[in-house]
């Protein structure tokens, strides 16, 4: 078992004591053979923090009794489940704090986290002129790089979240380590995620100019291969990179750990196929984007009549309310095209399975990829899946001519066997390119459309667990190609 | 991971503590603190805003632009410190609902986090979310 280095000073007595807690309470537990040290650095005064003595009850499996050690015992929790997974005879140090962190009463900044350092052609370096984050070459130097004193990951996360009327009030971090939030914001999710980042899940090239750190590569950039003409990032102007990143779904992860686990983590790919007499030009498979309410697609597809839903002035259906007579026998037994807009998507799927309908297809409002639908109703057993915009009028030309019940044009909800969600066309994982420039976008995060949803995905979604290895989650993978 | 694994990773990590603070070079908004002795929220004192501030530790004091250091055998540093970070930034949407997203640099961040303020100004003003709020690609959106 590697040792635990426990420095004690006064101002942390409290938290120290709830660490040697830990380990006096698990030191008869052996150590797995692959593992890393992680030595959360509190760099937090006295009172606040880590340290903030504010009373709090036990909760979901942290035993603390103050906000302090939650915190800390969360940290803690999180750093142990990377800590079991990587290897690294070099301890990594987080410097750590919870400090006040930018606030409105709907919207804040959680947390943030990342390399300290970047360091290139160290001894036993696998690629020369490279950039790699401290902590990985560490581990590959076999001996500390970092600067002495200086964290090999930074990590700030926001002491006043929840806990006032000027930041997110009443919606603060959930501080168990039991994957139970109900509608708070798991802290332990958001540091696996946010403590990847630190280990090298990240570019250290810029997304927005294409410009490499002294003119070295990342690590990174050697797996980030461009699947339209199998370019790799590092081999690209920065203007090509510039391009990729927001080329909606043209880079890929080239790395062969990440690739050989995609088929074991990621479910086949949703999509909706049109046929029927009547579907003319609009026969043929669309892409959609996957529901997280009701059952998801599965071999078996679901297939009815595409009835569309109309009730606005310019044909369009929004099913914000429940059915009229006309709708409703319009979509009985058959699948419901409605159009985005007005009410959540759950709604909507009430609402159309409440008039009978098997299946729903949302078509857009505005133009754009087809990406997911989020909601929460266990009410909802219909499937359904959204198409873009130009689909959405593609379907509804071809529903035209029909009946009150019948289009003669049939949908079908189902899977491509072929293709994996959030892959390329070689089963490669897509990394997250937005195709509008948004300021932050970055492309070191896995795509959204993933199928389970990833840890690394740009947003942390609910359903995820505290797994950052196959067969749930792709994240660890990724860092082995990195060389963890 | 299973919980077995779990448990016998916890002796893995260790804790230490240095004394000085967590430097938050963009800390904003308004800083109050909880009265030790009577659990009340008020404004801090003059020391404690001093201890509140932010303050420059050697990890956070990164240079404007990166400076690469040669070591000695080839090696080269940079240290980016405050700029290497990604941002998770949350926001609440008009239905109450929690949505965050991961951000690149600080700027961003606080873009993310201001601007939704703003727009939920716009939307209670006008009575209905906007087309901004409803499209933020590659969200899974609710509406």
């Amino acid at each position: 078992m590697k040792s635990a280095n426990f420095t004690q000073r006064p101002a942390a007595a409290l938290a120290t004591t709830l660490a040697v807690a830990l380990a006096v309470t698990f030191a008869a537990f052996a150590a797995p053979a692959q593992a890393a040290t992680i030595t959360i650095v509190n760099q937090n005064a006295a009172g606040i923090g880590f340290n903030d003595p504010t009373p709090a009850t036990p909760v979901g499996g942290n035993p603390g009794t103050t906000l302090g050690q939650q915190r800390l015992y969360a940290f803690q929790y999180a750093a142990n489940i990377w800590g079991a997974t990587l290897s690294s005879a070099v301890p990594v140090r987080i410097g750590a704090s919870f400090v006040p962190l930018s606030c409105t009463a709907n919207s804040a900044v959680l947390g943030s986290a990342g390399a300290n350092e970047i360091w290139s052609d160290f001894t036993n370096a696998p690629r020369q002129n490279t950039w790699y984050p401290s902590a990985l070459a560490s581990k590959l130097a076999g001996v500390d790089v970092a600067t002495p004193g200086e964290p090999h990951i930074i990590a700030r996360f926001n002491s006043r979240l929840g806990l006032f009327a000027d930041c997110l009030p009443g919606s603060g971090f959930y501080l168990g380590t039991d994957n139970n939030a109900a509608g708070q914001i798991d802290l332990v999710t958001v540091l696996l995620h946010e403590m990847a980042h630190g280990l090298g899940f990240q570019t250290f090239t810029d997304d927005e100019t294409g410009a490499e750190i002294q003119d070295i590569p990342s690590i990174w950039d050697h797996y980030l291969v461009d699947n339209r003409t199998e370019r790799l990032w590092v081999d690209m102007t920065p203007a090509e990179r510039v391009a990729s990143a927001i080329s909606g779904d043209g880079l890929s992860w080239n790395g062969p750990i990440v690739s050989a686990a995609v088929p074991q983590v990621l479910d086949p790919k949703s999509r909706l196929t049109v046929a029927g007499s009547a579907a003319g030009s609009a026969a043929g498979n669309y892409e959609v984007g996957d529901a997280s309410f009701g059952p998801p697609l599965g071999a078996t597809a679901v297939t009815g009549q595409l009835m569309p839903v109309v009730e606005q002035p310019d044909g369009a259906g929004l099913a914000c309310a429940a059915l009229n007579e006309v709708n409703s026998l319009a979509v009985r037994g058959n699948v419901a095209l409605v159009s985005r807009g007005s009410c959540d998507f759950v709604a909507k799927a009430r609402n159309v399975q409440a008039a009978g309908a098997i299946g729903m297809v949302v078509a857009d409002n505005a133009p754009g990829p087809a990406v997911g639908m989020s909601g929460d109703d266990p009410s909802i057993t219909i499937p359904a899946v959204r198409v873009t915009q130009d689909a959405g009028n593609t379907l509804r030309a071809a529903l035209q001519s029909r009946s009150r019940t019948r289009s003669g044009v049939t949908a079908s909800l189902g899977i491509d066997p072929n293709r994996l969600a959030g892959t390329d066309a070689q089963r490669r994982i897509l990394m997250y390119t937005p195709t509008t420039n948004a300021p932050g976008s970055s492309t070191s995060h896995y795509t959204t459309d993933a199928k389970p949803n990833q840890l690394m995905e740009p947003s942390i979604n609910s359903d995820l667990s505290h797994t950052v290895t196959p067969p749930r989650d792709l994240t660890y993978p990724l860092l082995q190609d990195i060389g963890w | 991971m299973s919980s077995k694994k779990m448990l016998a990773a916890l002796p893995l990590a260790a804790i230490c503590f240095m004394p000085h603070h967590a430097s938050a070079q963009d800390q904003q908004g308004m800083v109050v603190v909880r009265d030790a002795q009577t659990g009340q929220l008020r404004a801090p004192t003059a020391a404690e805003s001093r201890a509140l501030a932010p303050k420059s530790t050697a990890a956070m004091a990164a240079p404007a632009r990166p400076n690469m250091v040669t070591h000695p055998g080839g090696a080269r540093q940079v240290r980016l410190g405050e700029r290497g970070l990604v941002y998770a930034v949350v926001t609440r949407e008009g239905d109450g609902k929690l949505s965050d997203q991961c951000i690149h640099g600080e700027q961003a961040a606080e873009h993310a986090v201001h601007d939704h303020a703003a727009h939920s100004r716009q939307d209670r003003q006008a009575g209905q979310a906007t087309q901004a709020d409803d499209d933020k690609e590659g969200r899974h959106e609710v509406r």
